[in-house]
């Protein structure tokens, strides 16, 4: 391999090739193995109807390979996409639609003759608000009597997550962080509802999967002379399919999905911020690119960045207002903004083998821009942060900052000190501007009408 | 689905699901073929010896169940008249 070629540490396991960074540009090495089934995708056509109906990512065949290694059959170039997601950090309705995207896949994969040999969430992501398939490198050419190989991967990365969100807490998708193979159908048959069992998918697919698996351990698969019929696995896959779309998750009204409701906010308080922050937007030189919009709740301010045509990626601890945000975001078509749940006093770490598969929040990304909009008190006095330290975060994070500073005597900020101490005489506007003068110019402040915050748009000294 | 499209979606006239115009006597050997002697599965991943056998069994059922769908809209459709739908079948022996 050449010095300046680096394979990406995620892309290991695939003996049909793997995905490199060579001068920052990404590329996928189709492997000598891998010739027959590369051909096949390609010739029966299955490769072009997915990708033309959004499904596979669409990649460029490379005249020259760029790599002299015997192994090299092929080198792509995939269409780079603007951010990588993570399956943990999806809503509900997002892992649905990535578990039937990649049913859609496998149908569509039969009918040429094909089968996905893998069923990873990971191999799903979220483009122009809808899910795409990315490993062009997934499909084997299909042989009659073969079961499907990715039966029990598809139930650990979606089936089971899918069900205890629906059936337990959504709170145990969480599970896909810890479990990198998808949560363990052992696990999720103890964790879900007896009553689940009286559902034929369920029971099948995950409670006597799980028995199965158990029982079947420690026997190899090769003393298993049965075949599957190919009605036989469309039936498989037709059953899956139901069985996900009727699962289902209703977002609570509370905490802080409802936020916009509840709040005193005034219309025209609410409305004067709204024209503030466009405002704001629109006088970042040069227009950002990427937005990150950090407690972002249901996205309404997410959507004046995304209006603008700006990447914007919508964070919320909350998997109610995620779950929200998305379902808008899905029904208006809204194609700039990415919902995604991750609590930013714990961002998603670095995981997997040698701490490299799976990349941390902040390494998958660096925004142009940021909206810190009322997020600064629960991060300063729900989680006792310093603002030095606030200071210092966004100070690395981003070039241009939008931020709302809220005052000790705001009725939220009051609220949040109701139920314990005021241990923060350091929480000032004036200590705010001091802790983030250190890392940015303020180039603009605008008092919010009616209320007694105040909205700054900041912009990073140079480093 | 409705039931038609159902049958439709299966129709062994499909060229993409069989190429191969077969007999019926060949179909039914070539089943007791590869029920004999299924391939090998060679993956990347473990697909796991019980989700193997279990998927043997759930996918058994569910086909039968797709088939029998598929005989029953072929019966309502010759009460009503219409042309049978996918007449050389050749999964016909399952």
């Amino acid at each position: 391999m050449n010095d300046s070629i680096e394979g990406l540490p995620s892309s290991f396991r695939d003996p049909s090739g793997f995905l490199f960074l060579d001068r920052g540009v990404l590329y996928r090495q189709v492997n000598r193995s891998y010739r027959e089934d590369f051909s096949h995708l390609m010739d029966s056509g299955l490769c072009s109807s997915l990708i033309d109906a959004g499904l596979l990512v669409a990649h460029e065949e490379m005249d020259l390979p760029l790599v002299q290694s015997p192994e090299c059959f092929k080198i792509l170039r995939p269409d780079r996409l603007p951010f990588i997601s993570y399956p943990f950090e999806w809503s509900f309705s997002q892992l649905q639609d990535a578990a039937l995207t990649t049913l859609a896949i496998q149908r569509q994969s039969l009918e040429h003759g094909m089968s996905l040999k893998d069923g990873t969430a990971y191999n799903i992501q979220f483009r122009n608000g809808k899910p795409l398939f990315i490993d062009t490198l997934s499909f084997e050419k299909y042989l009659e009597g073969r079961p499907w190989t990715a039966y029990r991967q598809f139930c650990q990365h979606f089936l089971a997550p899918l069900a205890l969100a629906s059936y337990s807490d959504i709170r145990l998708s969480q599970l896909l962080r810890i479990h990198l193979d998808g949560v363990p159908l052992d696990l999720a048959s103890r964790l879900l509802p007896f009553h689940t069992r009286f559902r034929f998918s369920l029971l099948t697919h995950l409670h006597l999967h799980a028995k199965a698996q158990t029982h079947f351990a420690d026997k190899p698969a090769r003393q298993v002379r049965r075949s599957v019929s190919r009605r036989a696995l469309q039936g498989l896959i037709e059953n899956l399919e139901s069985c996900v779309a009727a699962l289902n998750w209703k977002p609570p009204q509370q905490e802080w999905a409802s936020y916009y409701e509840d709040t005193n906010y005034t219309s025209e308080a609410f409305r004067h911020k709204e024209q503030l922050v466009g405002e704001y937007l629109n006088r970042i030189t040069p227009k950002p690119d990427m937005v990150w919009d950090l407690g972002a709740n249901t996205g309404l301010f997410s959507r004046l960045a995304a209006s603008r045509g700006m990447t914007t990626i919508a964070f919320d601890q909350d998997p109610a207002c995620v779950e929200r945000n998305y379902r808008v975001c899905r029904q208006e078509e809204d194609t700039n903004i990415l919902p995604l749940w991750v609590d930013l006093t714990n961002p998603s770490p670095n995981l997997g083998w040698h701490g490299r598969e799976r990349m941390s929040l902040l390494e998958r990304g660096s925004p142009d821009a940021v909206l810190a909009l009322a997020l600064i008190h629960h991060l300063a006095i729900a989680n006792n942060l310093p603002l030095s330290r606030l200071a210092g975060f966004f100070g690395e994070l981003c070039r241009s900052l939008i931020i709302e500073f809220v005052p000790k005597t705001d009725s939220q900020v009051q609220r949040l000190l109701a139920s314990r101490e005021d241990i923060f005489p350091g929480y000032t506007q004036e200590a705010f501007e001091q802790a983030f003068r250190r890392y940015f110019e303020i180039r603009e402040v605008g008092k919010i009408r009616q209320t007694e915050r105040t909205l700054y748009r900041m912009e990073r000294n140079p480093l | 689905m409705s039931d038609k499209d159902a049958a439709n979606s299966f129709d062994p006239r499909q060229p993409s699901r069989s190429p191969l115009r077969l007999g019926p006597a060949w179909w039914a050997l070539l089943t007791l073929y590869w029920l004999l002697f299924p391939p090998p599965t060679y993956a990347y991943i473990d697909p796991g010896t019980g989700s193997y056998v279990l998927q043997v069994v759930i996918a058994g059922l569910l086909g039968a169940l797709v088939s029998l769908r598929i005989y029953w809209a072929r019966i309502k459709a010759f009460f009503k008249g219409n042309p049978p739908l996918g007449g050389n079948d050749p999964d016909k022996h399952e």
